[in-house]
């Protein structure tokens, strides 16, 4: 159940109680500190008042000679001025002009308004069964129900009380002041100053200040639960709540969120830690999306792979099969024909003609699969001499013009003098610009192919752009046209191979190809570039290993 | 009365080469050289038999054979497939239609002419 319970509220818990319980001790403390000092106060008070009565009656006793003997005649005459009447009647004067009422008592009293109550009584009685005791203190209720204090100093006999109060030297004798002397022996006790001190506003005083420390004590209770709740909201949930909102926020999938938290407390270390967490949490989740991602792209790049294996496989096995098929057919057919014996010389020309092509169109596939497997081995050693790239080209332009008009198109050359010679293979070279110029024939129908030379920089380029069916791949497929078996179009002839040959020699040399083409059916170029190398300069030779094979 | 076959072939020497197996019969040869001109022969008469390559020009051998396949009017004629890939590679088209026939090159006139047989009678 408590466990359950808010941090704040927890807390609450504990402090409140221990709040209570240490204001309630302290509280008490003061209003009884407050009680001693008040009471103090009083008795000083008291006890001042007795004391003063009682030096007062000392001093008249001592001078009763001096007060009831005439100084001219010598007579002794009783004044009225022993210590009984002087006492009395400065209490009276005492008691009447403050709050504090002072009178001489004796259980055996001669004046009767030093009769004594009823605590007094108890009080003399008290100390007649005790010899030479001190001071007696009491606490009691006037009639009005007010507190009061009480006070009682013993009067014993002392030398000077004698004289009235001492043996009478017969029965009945009268002492000077006409009242019978009651045999008292030094030492007895006669009577007591009684002293009642008014407590009243001693209790309204403590009352006052309880009601003050209580209120004092309720706000402040109220004021530090309220303040703990501030301070537990500000430094405690606020931070808190920040956290587990960032918690949640992360573990649903926004690994961006961080937590705001800036104070250098506990809660900030927690709140860095956490960040640092999120931190690494959120790196380690990109790098694993992004490895998922390479791997996705691997495999995807794979499964490419294998569908272009597996088209390359059915398209050569296609370019292999279809003339085997052809001309086993045209000999089953020709060897059928002779045994029946027919002579039927278009028939005869027919089969020589399928027969022919189709040996030759084996042949070339071969050769160009040999070809290229021979120059990606590496195995094909360039004989590489200085030329001028311009008359190669004018050579392999007239010799391909034949087959370019057969089809009905024009080759146009923009062909610059002065250019620099370029360091190739002749050979290689003629087979890339005659492979270039053949596959533009191949794919045009109709309007011209040209063909340019320029010098850019320190490399030649050499385009050939025609007005064919153009490329269907995107920019960023073109590259499959130079790969080994590509063919765009499944059904045309030829083995796919021949850009990849381009591709190789000119690499080779140090230069560059790549095709151009705005799309299907509107024509495309295909270009390469060959480095100039100055005579100075090594040239990049051949460092293909001849092998002997 | 001669039957009509239609041959759907871009290779001129395997056109020459049916007309040749095909010679000593009385069918009428009609010659396509890709799937567009196959759709145009057709329209202009319903042949009793295709035999058809797939690697065309422009409108494949497949995409032939699925659109007269979706045309109720020439979906009946029935379909002889003469190819040099293996028939595995054409399992889809089988689906569609069960009693096509596949032939892989190369085939013997015989076996050809058994074929046509077993379609027209």
């Amino acid at each position: 159940m408590f466990s359950r319970l808010k941090l704040g509220t927890k807390l609450l818990w504990f402090i409140a109680p221990i709040m209570v319980v240490a204001m309630g001790i302290v509280f008490t403390w003061l209003i009884k500190k407050e009680e001693r000092l008040i009471r103090g106060e009083i008795k000083t008070k008291a006890e001042m008042l007795a004391l003063q009565l009682e030096i007062i009656r000392e001093y008249i006793a001592e001078k009763q000679d001096v007060i009831n003997t005439d100084p001219e005649t010598g007579n002794v005459t009783f004044k009225h001025l022993n210590p009984a009447k002087v006492g009395a009647a400065i209490s009276k004067r005492i008691s009447s002009s403050t709050d504090y009422i002072i009178k001489q008592t004796s259980l055996n009293y001669r004046n009767p308004e030093n009769a004594p109550d009823e605590y007094e009584i108890k009080m003399l009685k008290q100390l007649q069964t005790k010899d030479n005791e001190d001071t007696i203190w009491g606490e009691d209720y006037d009639r009005e129900g007010k507190k009061i204090i009480r006070y009682i100093v013993p009067l014993y006999i002392k030398e000077d009380c004698l004289q009235c109060h001492g043996m009478p030297a017969y029965e009945g004798e009268l002492d000077i002041t006409g009242y019978k002397k009651e045999g008292y022996k030094l030492g007895d006790l006669r009577g007591a100053i009684s002293v009642i001190a008014p407590a009243g506003h001693m209790e309204a005083v403590i009352w006052t200040n309880t009601l003050i420390l209580f209120s004092i004590g309720i706000i402040s209770t109220i004021s530090v639960i309220f303040l703990t709740y501030l301070l537990i909201r500000k430094f405690v949930r606020k931070p808190l709540d920040r956290t587990v909102a960032a918690t949640r926020a992360i573990t649903s999938g926004d690994l961006s969120k961080r937590v705001d938290v800036k104070s250098g407390d506990e809660f900030g270390e927690l709140a860095e830690s956490f960040n640092i967490m999120a931190e690494s949490i959120e790196e380690k989740t990109r790098a694993l999306e992004e490895t998922t991602q390479n791997l996705e792209r691997a495999n995807q790049e794979l499964r490419g792979l294998d569908e272009m294996k597996d088209n390359i496989i059915r398209d050569v096995s296609h370019e292999l099969k279809s003339p085997l098929a052809q001309l086993r057919l045209a000999l089953e057919l020709w060897v059928g024909d002779k045994k029946d014996g027919a002579k039927d010389e278009n028939k005869a020309n027919l089969f020589n003609g399928i027969i022919k092509e189709n040996i030759k169109r084996l042949n070339k596939t071969v050769e160009s699969i040999l070809e290229l497997t021979s120059l990606e081995s590496g195995r094909e050693n360039y004989d590489k001499e200085s030329l001028q790239l311009k008359k190669l080209i004018v050579q392999v332009t007239k010799s391909s013009t034949l087959l370019a008009r057969q089809k009905g198109l024009t080759i146009r050359s923009i062909l610059p003098n002065k250019l620099p010679n370029v360091v190739v293979d002749r050979h290689g070279i003629t087979r890339v610009v005659t492979n270039l110029i053949d596959n533009a024939i191949k794919y045009t129908n109709s309007g011209e192919i040209s063909v340019s030379l320029q010098q850019k920089n320190s490399e030649l380029e050499v385009s050939v752009r025609d007005s064919g069916i153009g490329i269907g791949l995107s920019k960023e497929q073109q590259y499959k046209l130079f790969e080994r078996f590509y063919q765009e179009n499944a059904s045309t002839p030829g083995t796919g191979v021949g850009l990849s040959i381009c591709k190789t020699i000119v690499e080779a040399h140090g230069g560059k190809i790549w095709a151009e083409s705005k799309g299907k059916g509107e024509g495309s170029t295909f270009r390469f570039t060959l480095p100039l190398v100055t005579e100075k300069e090594p040239i990049a030779t051949d460092t293909k290993v001849n092998d002997g094979n | 009365m001669g039957k009509t076959i239609m041959i759907v072939e871009d290779e001129q020497s395997f056109q020459d080469l049916y007309a040749m197996m095909l010679e000593d019969t009385d069918y009428e040869i009609v010659r396509a050289y890709d799937g567009d001109e196959a759709l145009s022969k057709l329209e202009e008469g319903k042949p009793d038999l295709i035999i058809l390559d797939i690697l065309l020009d422009l409108v494949t051998g497949d995409t032939f054979f699925l659109y007269i396949k979706g045309m109720p009017e020439y979906a009946n004629i029935p379909v002889i497939v003469a190819s040099s890939f293996s028939p595995k590679a054409y399992k889809n088209l089988k689906e569609m239609d069960p009693d096509l026939v596949f032939l892989e090159k190369p085939f013997t006139k015989e076996k050809l002419i058994e074929e046509i047989k077993a379609k027209i009678k």
